[in-house]
């Protein structure tokens, strides 16, 4: 039975499709993703939940991979129907908050890829917290949620 | 003075009210109520100047490009990592929404990028196929982009690198301008963000431009 468990486990892995959950101290990081990349683009953005139901404040300081030759934290911001996109210094995490990564506002910034991201593919990406410290997570490069 | 808020709004509401009572007077009889979309409905229709821009090496792209069907134009650039692939993404499932209904046919979809500096009309052939391989990319001479950008409202601002970093980053309307098929202004779609929306207005603004011929 376990073996049997094991194998469908190894199964949804092989999917690609799975967004794993990680931790990293009090904070749970889910639904990791990124979008794929046409070959010809040098930037793609990654995006990713926090949740801190249980720490104390937090901040997310950085990110580092190698799928680019530069990671940045940003966001954008929308004004009067133009589309801002701005570098941020780090993004907080307060207590009992969960903040979204997402389309359209806070992502990882990957400047200069190094190749494209490609559907069913992912890659690691490490995230430095203030206080959860680093973590290393699998970017799952999908296309978004209708 | 201390009245002038009072008398600003007094004036505009003056003024709206004799635009609407303008607009009934001026409107044919019978003519399709306009559609209600996420954006803007221009009725009537507006003009739009000649231009020219590249779509490929020796291959202009001009205003005559924009007649005959529908064009859907968005401005942006390829190094834009978040915006534009979703805008792309959701127009191509708002062009599949479309097909369904046969009426995807008389429909281009365009990028016209205000980034020529950095996107080659190779690389932005490549950039929006990656989406739809029907979609399209122009660019040309910054007088040419800011002409057509001014005759549609859109706006963009290319910002210098920050100190030590190699790249900048351009601010840019998110709208999509739709032109009807005899190249005139129609639309401004500002709501963008579902394929379903999407597909629903241009749907309504093509009864309408149907209704409104015969
Ligand atoms: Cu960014």
């Amino acid at each position: 039975m376990y073996r049997m468990l094991f194998l469908l486990s190894l199964l949804a892995f092989a999917g690609g499709a799975m967004a794993e959950d990680y931790t990293a101290g009090d904070l749970v990081i889910t639904q990791v993703w990124a979008r794929p990349t046409p070959p010809v683009a040098s930037a793609g953005a990654a995006f990713l939940t926090l949740d801190n139901g249980k720490g104390p404040d937090d901040r997310l300081l950085s990110a580092q991979g190698d799928v680019s030759t530069t990671v940045e934290l940003h966001t954008h911001h929308m004004e009067n129907g133009v589309m801002e996109m701005r570098k941020v210094d780090d993004i907080p995490v307060p207590a009992g908050k969960t903040v979204k990564l997402q389309p359209g506002g806070l992502h990882v910034m990957l400047i200069g890829l190094k190749a494209p991201l490609v559907e069913g593919e992912t890659f690691p990406l490490t995230l430095n917290f203030e206080k959860a410290g680093a973590v290393t997570v699998e970017v799952a490069v999908h296309q978004p949620p209708k | 003075m201390r009245n002038k808020p009072l008398l600003i709004i007094v004036v505009g509401i003056l003024a709206i009210g004799l635009g609407i009572g303008l607009g009934q007077y001026f409107m044919p009889e019978g003519e399709p109520a306009k559609p209600q979309i996420g954006g803007i409905f221009l009725v009537p229709a507006k003009p739009v100047v000649d231009f020219t821009l590249s779509q490929q090496a020796n291959q202009p792209f001009t205003l005559a490009d924009l007649k005959g069907h529908w064009s859907l134009l968005y401005f942006g650039y390829t190094f834009c990592p978040d915006v534009c692939p979703t805008t792309l993404t959701t127009l191509n499932r708002a062009m599949a929404l479309l097909a369904k209904q046969g009426q995807d046919k008389d429909v281009a979809v365009w990028m016209v990028s205000v980034d020529p500096q950095r996107d080659s009309l190779e690389k932005l052939k490549e950039y929006t196929a990656f989406f739809n391989p029907k979609f399209r990319g122009a660019t040309g001479e910054r007088g040419e982009i800011d002409k057509l950008a001014k005759e549609f409202g859109v706006y963009y601002q290319i910002h210098k690198p920050e100190p030590g970093s190699d790249y900048y980053l351009v601010d840019h309307s998110a709208a999509i301008i739709v032109i009807n098929p005899q190249g005139e202004l129609q639309a401004v779609l500002t709501d963008t963000g579902s394929a379903d929306k999407l597909a629903s207005d241009l749907l309504s603004i093509k009864g309408y431009f149907e209704k409104a011929r015969s």
